[in-house]
């Protein structure tokens, strides 16, 4: 494909650029709805058995959660940086804030599995296994912690596919394989690393917060 | 995939999104020290949601969107909306069992 020319089944450039961005805004939806459920059933546990969930949120990693909260807020920062120098021509300086971005994702995991090993430690299991439940008793605490489990799993797998996409990018922007008038690569994996950061702008109050 | 019309927040400020945003998270942070009973989680989603939308209209660039995507956006969102409001009406009008009885004693 050569430089400015589209794809055949397109009529032109820019509705190949449309095409790509409403089909990264509709999978973003997508995605929105798979945590929508687990977001539903935490309100569900929460009116049902506030008691125990607030014995929940009282025994979370506060400072490791808020530590990701900023990591994963920076992350955002740079991506968006790395897309608009991009944009300004500037592929070097793209490059590097997708490895920022990179490192910081693989710093949120880092972090993670570390929190996740703290409630191991500490008797904390999924489906209300360990010695935690044992001395802590509160009703919808297994409820809470199952769910805790599951939604920061689930984001944890996507912010890895996530830091895949990165990488695949970066690497294909240092090779020069990302056309400037069809950056669709670099600015679809931006935009599925602010949803990754969205949802967990909503899962830190609801887990650690609150 | 942009116009040369379109106008794109500048390094600077998208730098500044990123501090106003990591401010909202300390701002968040240092409120959940404080005893706010039963208005902790509201204020706390609040911000969440500020943050949210400068991520979405800022880094997304979700205004500059055309009519379809936002409406693509918009649908799930309404989806999400119904589905975690309806189960807070479900739950919330359930009519509470009575008291448990006490434990049985021996004969």
């Amino acid at each position: 494909m050569t430089e400015g020319a589209h794809a055949a089944h397109f009529e032109s450039l820019a509705q190949q650029g449309h095409a790509a961005r409403l089909g990264m805004w509709v999978f973003l939806g997508s995605e929105l709805l798979l945590f929508a459920g687990l977001f539903a059933l935490y309100t569900s546990g929460r009116a049902s058995d506030p008691v125990g969930f607030h014995a929940g949120i009282e025994h979370a990693e506060k400072t490791i959660g808020s530590i990701n909260t900023v990591v994963l807020l920076v992350s955002s920062t740079s991506v968006a940086l790395a897309v608009e120098a991009f944009r300004r021509g500037r592929a070097a300086v793209s490059v590097g804030a997708l490895l920022v971005t990179l490192g910081l994702g693989v710093t949120f995991l880092i972090l993670k599995l570390t929190e996740y090993a703290e409630h191991f430690r500490a008797g904390i299991f999924p489906g209300g296994a360990g010695h935690f439940f044992v001395a802590h008793t509160a009703p919808g605490l297994p409820l809470f912690w199952t769910l805790y489990f599951v939604s920061t799993g689930l984001h944890a797998v996507h912010v890895c596919v996530g830091v895949a996409l990165l990488a695949i990018t970066a690497w294909r922007m240092a090779k020069r394989r990302i056309p400037a008038d069809r950056p669709y690569l670099l600015e679809n994996a931006a935009l599925y690393w602010h949803l990754i950061d969205l949802v967990w702008i909503f899962l830190w109050p609801l887990y650690y917060l609150a | 995939m942009t116009t040369t019309t379109e106008r794109n927040p500048s390094p600077l400020g998208l730098a500044l999104a990123g501090v106003a945003l990591v401010a909202l998270a300390a701002a968040s942070y240092l409120l959940s020290f404080a005893k706010l009973g039963s208005f902790g989680l509201p204020v706390a989603l609040a911000i969440g949601a500020s943050k949210a939308l400068v991520v979405l209209f800022v880094f997304m660039g979700f205004g500059k969107l055309p009519a379809s995507a936002r409406l693509a956006v918009g649908a799930a969102l309404l989806m999400l909306a119904l589905l975690v409001g309806l189960m807070a009406a479900d739950v919330g009008s359930r009519e509470r069992p009575p008291l448990e009885p006490p434990p049985a004693t021996s004969p």
